[in-house]
C-alpha cells in the first residue's frame, strides 16, 4: 500500500541481521538531503523478540545528532512532522533480518521454468532447499516426503509456456497439494504459481482444500526464449514482507507505518535500476551489498535488472560459508602480511560466532577486507550467469562496463580510508574501463530505494547530492603487456588550470590527486591496444569529471587480476596496492 | 545511549527455565509440577517416516476423477504389503485390474485418484534437559522445566544431551584435554578441559564411552571428528587455541564431582539458544532470579573481550568512554576501558565485548 507523502521529511529504517539503521532525510533549501542517521543492534532475536526496541535505540542516537524527536512514548514513530520539529511527514522500512524463507521450487524444463524460479527466489532473502523438475528421478512419494521434510515456508510452482503445458503443470499442483494434506495446518506453506497464467483457477482450486494462499504471478516463461521475472519477484517480496509481519515481533506494527517492509535487496536493486538510467544508458550500473548474513549483487542494464541475494552468505554470520565454495588459499591470498592459513580459518569461524565485531587491530582489519573480498567474488560469481548476454564488455571473461558501482554494507562503510574500501572493490570486483566508485558511506542506499515508490524526489535529489560517498573516478585499462612497460598516457586539467600528466605502467595502480572538491578534464590515450571502453588503442575524453574521496584511480594490474603465485611477492603487492592507494 | 551487549551466561547460582517443545502436535506425557529428571522424555509424538502413494488411476486404466469408487480403503485403515487397495472388475468379471499397497502401513488420504500410506510411524521424543520441575504445560507440544543451579553457556555444540557426573581433567585454563588423562573411569561421565584437545584425546574420550566433553575451544580440523563422537562435545570460547574464560572454568572446578546436564545442540540465534552446561544445586529458600538479559555495558560490567588482540580476556569495564575511540586498525568506534585481569586497562570497542555474567 503506497503512503502518498503530505510533507517534507522522511525517515527510513532498515533491519538488518546485526544493525538496525535508521536515516533521516529532510528538505534543505528547497531539494531532499540526507541529514543523519543512527544505528543499534537489531532485536529481532531472543531475547528481545521485537524489532521495536532495536528500532527506538537507533532513533535515540539519531536524536543525540539532531536534536529531533521522532518517536512518542508508545515507540510509534511520530507522524506528520510537528511544528516543534518532531517527527516526520513519511516512514518506509526495509529488511533482511530473521530467518531466510525456506523455499521449495517446481517446475517443468531444468534450464527454462527451473531456472527462471530460481533467478527469481535469488531476488530475495529464500533459502531454496529442494527443487523439483521434468528431470527429478524421485517418485512422487519421495518428493513429498521432502517437502514434508523441508516444511516450507514457500513454494514456488513454474511451468509451462503461455498455451503450452497444462497435465505436467497440474501434477506439480497436485503434488504440493498432497503434501499439503500431509502437514500440519500450523505449517502448510504460501504458494507462488509463476506458470502457465490459463492454469491459475486450476491451480487455486488444487490447492484450496488445504486452506493454502496461492498467489498468482505472470508466468515466468511466456515462451521458451522469453523471461519476465519482475512480477515473480515483486509477489515474492511481498510474500517474504508478510512472513516477516507473522514472524517477527514489531514488523507488523512498523509495516503499518510505512505502507509495508521492502526486502532490503529488492530496495537496493531498485536504487541500482534508477542508476542504470541515468548514468551511461552503453554501460550497466552495478551495486554490491555486504551484509553481514547475506550479499546482494544488482546490475542493472538500461533500467532493465538483474538481482541475486545470496542469504547464506555474508560477513558475519555467514562468514563460514565463504570456506564451503574456496579453499582457504583464495581468502589468504589477499593478505599484505604472513599469517598461518589456521589463524585465517580461525578468524572466519570465530566471526560467525561473533558477527557484530570489528578489527581492532591492523591484522584483524586485513582479515577482514581479505574476507570481504572471497565474500564478494563469490557472489559475483554466482549472480554473472543471470546477466544479460548483450552486456557489453571488453571480454566474454572480464566483468562488463558499468558505471557506476556502489558498494554498501558495514564492513565497507566503516573502513579506516575510503582508500581500504576502494582497493577492496578493485581487487574484488575488477571493474574494467572507466567508472566511478560509490560507497555508502552512511547505510542510506536500500532507503533511497525504498523511498523513490513513496517520493521519488528523495531518491533523485539525495542521490545526486553525493550523499553516496564518491570514492573517485576508476580507469581500468584492459589489455596485454609486460610489468612496467607504459599501457596509457594520463592528461588531467583540472578546472583551474593546472594539468597533471602521467604514464601508467602495466602491473601498477596509482591515484592521481582529483579530491570531491575538484573537476577536471581527463585525455586518456591508451598505447600497446589497451582499451579503456572506446575500443582497443582508441583515446577517450572525459569532461567535467568529478573528483572524489581516493582521487583519479588508475588500475593497470591487468584484468584479470592475476596474483603472484609465490606467497611473499604477492604480501608485497598487496601491501604495495595498498600504500599506492593511500591506506 | 545505552549500548545492548551480547551476553554469555557464567552463572554460580540462577534459575533456569527451558522451554522442551515437539516439533509437531503430540502427547504431552507428564504433569504440571511434577518433578522429572534430566533424561525423562516429557513430550513424545509419532511422525511417519515416509510415504507410499499409489495412483490409482494409473493401475486401474481410469482417469484420476474416475478411479473413487474402486478405492476399497479408507482413512484409517492399517494394510501390509501387498494388500488390495483398487479394484476395477471389468463386465463379466474376466478381467480384473487392481492396485495393491507397496508397503505397510496406514491409509492416510484417498482423493485425488490416489491413495497414500503412511509407513509405520516412529516416536520423536523430547526429553526435560535439565532435572527440575515442570512450571507450565503447553498442550500437545511440550513443558517448560525450571531447575535452580550454575548455568554455563558455550559458543559451539555438536549436538546431543546427557546428564552424568563431571570431572575437570585440567588443572588450569590453559591445559588441554590430554589423552593419557581420560581413562576408563571416566565412563559415563563428562570431562572437562580448559585449553583445547588433539585428535588422540577425542579419539581416547570416544573409546572410553565419556557421555560429554567440554572444552575452552578446538581446532577446526576437529569438528567433523568431534561430531562423530557418540557424546555431546561443546566448547566454551570459540575456535583455535583459546583457555576457557576464567569465570567459566573456575567456576566448573568449583563444581567439580556433581553432576551436570550437558545440551550440545548446535546454537540457534533464532532461537535464542546457546549449548550450555547446567549444574543443579541445592535450591535456596528462595528461588535465586532468572539470569539476567539484554543488559546494556555499563561500568561494574563483568565482560569478555571477543577478538584480538584481547580474544578471551575478561575483566571488569572501567569506564564508556564518551567519544568514538580511533583503534589501532584506524576504525572509529565507541569504546569502554575495561581492568582486563593479567593484562591490565584496556580499551575495547564496545562491539567486541560481551556481557559474562
Amino acid at each position: 500500500m503506497a503512503i502518498t507523502p503530505t510533507g517534507d521529511s522522511l525517515l527510513a529504517v532498515d533491519f538488518g541481521s546485526t544493525t538496525t539503521r535508521v536515516a533521516l532525510f529532510d528538505v534543505v533549501d528547497g531539494e531532499y538531503r540526507f541529514v543523519a542517521a543512527g544505528g543499534a543492534p537489531t532485536t529481532a532475536e531472543p531475547p528481545y523478540l521485537n524489532v521495536v526496541e532495536g528500532l527506538r535505540h537507533a532513533v535515540e542516537n539519531l536524536r543525540a545528532v539532531t536534536g529531533r524527536v521522532l518517536m512518542d512514548d508508545t515507540d510509534k514513530v511520530i507522524m506528520p512532522a510537528r511544528g516543534d520539529g518532531g517527527g516526520v511527514d513519511a516512514f518506509v522500512a526495509t529488511a533482511s533480518a530473521g530467518q531466510p524463507l525456506k523455499t521449495v521450487i517446481m517446475g517443468l524444463l531444468p534450464d527454462v521454468s527451473v531456472e527462471s524460479a530460481l533467478r527469481a527466489a535469488q531476488s530475495t532473502y529464500l533459502r531454496v532447499s529442494e527443487v523439483f523438475g521434468l528431470g527429478d528421478r524421485r517418485r512422487e512419494e519421495q518428493q513429498v516426503d521432502a517437502i514434508l521434510k523441508t516444511q516450507p515456508d514457500l513454494v514456488i510452482i513454474a511451468g509451462g509456456t503461455e498455451g503450452g503445458a497444462v497435465e505436467a503443470v497440474m501434477r506439480l499442483a497436485e503434488t504440493v497439494g498432497l503434501a499439503c494434506e500431509l502437514l500440519d495446518e500450523r505449517h502448510r506453506p504460501r504458494v507462488l504459481f509463476a506458470g502457465n497464467a490459463a492454469l491459475r483457477d486450476d491451480v487455486s482450486k488444487t490447492l484450496k482444500p488445504y486452506n493454502v494462499e496461492v498467489h498468482p504471478a505472470l508466468n515466468l516463461r511466456p515462451s521458451l526464449d522469453v523471461e519476465q521475472i519482475d512480477s515473480a519477484r515483486h509477489e515474492l517480496a511481498a510474500l517474504y514482507q508478510a512472513q516477516r509481519a507473522a514472524t517477527i515481533g514489531g514488523m507488523g506494527e512498523v509495516a503499518l507505518w510505512g505502507g509495508g517492509i521492502t526486502p532490503t535487496s529488492t530496495a537496493f536493486g531498485r536504487l541500482i535500476r534508477y542508476l542504470s538510467k541515468s548514468y551511461d544508458s552503453s554501460k550497466g550500473a552495478l551495486g554490491v551489498d555486504l551484509g553481514s548474513a547475506h550479499t546482494t549483487v544488482a546490475a542493472a542494464f538500461n533500467g532493465r535488472l538483474s538481482l541475486y541475494t545470496q542469504p547464506d552468505l555474508g560477513m558475519g554470520y555467514n562468514a563460514h560459508n565463504v570456506l564451503d565454495d574456496a579453499p582457504i588459499e583464495h581468502l589468504a591470498r589477499w593478505l599484505p602480511v604472513d599469517m598461518p592459513d589456521r589463524a585465517v580459518r580461525d578468524y572466519v569461524l570465530n566471526k560467525t560466532l561473533h558477527p557484530n565485531t570489528i578489527p581492532q587491530d591492523v591484522n584483524e582489519l586485513h582479515l577482514e577486507h581479505a574476507l570481504a573480498r572471497q565474500v564478494l567474488r563469490e557472489a559475483l560469481r554466482k549472480a554473472r550467469p543471470a546477466w544479460p548476454a548483450s552486456a557489453r564488455s571488453a571480454r566474454a571473461d572480464l566483468l562488463p562496463w558499468f558505471e557506476p558501482i556502489v558498494a554498501a554494507g558495514g564492513v565497507l562503510a566503516g573502513a579506516p580510508r575510503p582508500a581500504h574500501a576502494a582497493l577492496v572493490l578493485l581487487d574484488a570486483l575488477q571493474p574494467t574501463g572507466i567508472t566511478t566508485l560509490l560507497l555508502d558511506a552512511n547505510g542510506i542506499a536500500a532507503a533511497l530505494g525504498a523511498a523513490s515508490p513513496v517520493n521519488s524526489l528523495v531518491t533523485i535529489q539525495v542521490t545526486d547530492s553525493g550523499a553516496l560517498l564518491n570514492l573517485g573516478p576508476v580507469v581500468a585499462p584492459v589489455g596485454l603487456a609486460r610489468a612496467g612497460q607504459t599501457v596509457l598516457r594520463i592528461k588531467m586539467s583540472y578546472a583551474g588550470g593546472d594539468t597533471v600528466n602521467s604514464d601508467i605502467a602495466f602491473g601498477s595502480i596509482q591515484v592521481l590527486p582529483l579530491s570531491a572538491a575538484q573537476t577536471a578534464t581527463i585525455n586518456l590515450q591508451p598505447l600497446r591496444g589497451f582499451d579503456v571502453g572506446r575500443g582497443p588503442g582508441r583515446p577517450a575524453v572525459l569532461r567535467d569529471v568529478e573528483g572524489g574521496a581516493v582521487g583519479l584511480i588508475v588500475d593497470a594490474r591487468g584484468r584479470p587480476l592475476i596474483l603472484s603465485k609465490r606467497p611473499d611477492k604477492r604480501r608485497e603487492a598487496n601491501q604495495k596496492w595498498l600504500w599506492e592507494m593511500g591506506g | 545511549m545505552a549500548y545492548i551487549a551480547p551476553q554469555t551466561h557464567v552463572t554460580p547460582l540462577c534459575t533456569i527455565r527451558r522451554e522442551r517443545l515437539l516439533p509437531v502436535l503430540g502427547d504431552v506425557l507428564v504433569r504440571a509440577n511434577q518433578k522429572v529428571e534430566a533424561l525423562d522424555v516429557v513430550a513424545r509424538a509419532a511422525v511417519a517416516p515416509h510415504h507410499y502413494v499409489v495412483d490409482v488411476g494409473r493401475f486401474l486404466g481410469l482417469p484420476a476423477s474416475k478411479v473413487d469408487r474402486y478405492v476399497t480403503r479408507k482413512p484409517g485403515d492399517d494394510v501390509k504389503r501387498g494388500t488390495l487397495v483398487a479394484a476395477r472388475h471389468t463386465a463379466l468379471g474376466l478381467q480384473s485390474k487392481v492396485a495393491r499397497a507397496p508397503g505397510a502401513g496406514t491409509v492416510v488420504s484417498t482423493t485425488g485418484g490416489r491413495v497414500v500410506i503412511e509407513a509405520p510411524r516412529e516416536a520423536l521424543e523430547v526429553r526435560a534437559g535439565i532435572p527440575g520441575v515442570v512450571v507450565s504445560l503447553n498442550p500437545g507440544l511440550g513443558v517448560m522445566v525450571e531447575t535452580a543451579g550454575a548455568l554455563i553457556q558455550g559458543v559451539w555444540g555438536s549436538g546431543g544431551l546427557d546428564f552424568c557426573v563431571m570431572h575437570v581433567l585440567a588443572e588450569t585454563r590453559n591445559d588441554p584435554l590430554r589423552a593419557e588423562a581420560v581413562t576408563v573411569s571416566h565412563r559415563g561421565a563428562i570431562v572437562i578441559a580448559g585449553g583445547g584437545a588433539d585428535a588422540e584425546a577425542l579419539r581416547k574420550a570416544g573409546a572410553n564411552r565419556v557421555k560429554g566433553i567440554v572444552l575452552g575451544s578446538l581446532d577446526p580440523d576437529l569438528v567433523p571428528l568431534a561430531r562423530s563422537l557418540d557424546c555431546p562435545v561443546m566448547i566454551t570460547d570459540g575456535f583455535g587455541h583459546l583457555a576457557m574464560s576464567a569465570p567459566a572454568f573456575a567456576l566448573i572446578k568449583s563444581n567439580a564431582g556433581r553432576e551436570a546436564a550437558l545440551d550440545a545442540k548446535p546454537a540457534d540465534r533464532f532461537e535464542g539458544w546457546q549449548p550450555e552446561m547446567v549444574i543443579p544445586l541445592p535450591a535456596p529458600s528462595q528461588s535465586p532470579p532468572l539470569p539476567p538479559e539484554g543488559e546494556p555495558l555499563l561500568p561494574g560490567k563483568r565482560v569478555r573481550a571477543l577478538r584480538a588482540p584481547y580474544a578471551g580476556a575478561v575483566g571488569t569495564i572501567n569506564a564508556l568512554l564518551e567519544e568514538d575511540v580511533e583503534m589501532p586498525s584506524g576504525v572509529r568506534a565507541p569504546a569502554a576501558r575495561v581492568d582486563l585481569k593479567d593484562i591490565g586497562p584496556a580499551t575495547i570497542p564496545f562491539a567486541n565485548l560481551e556481557i559474562l555474567e
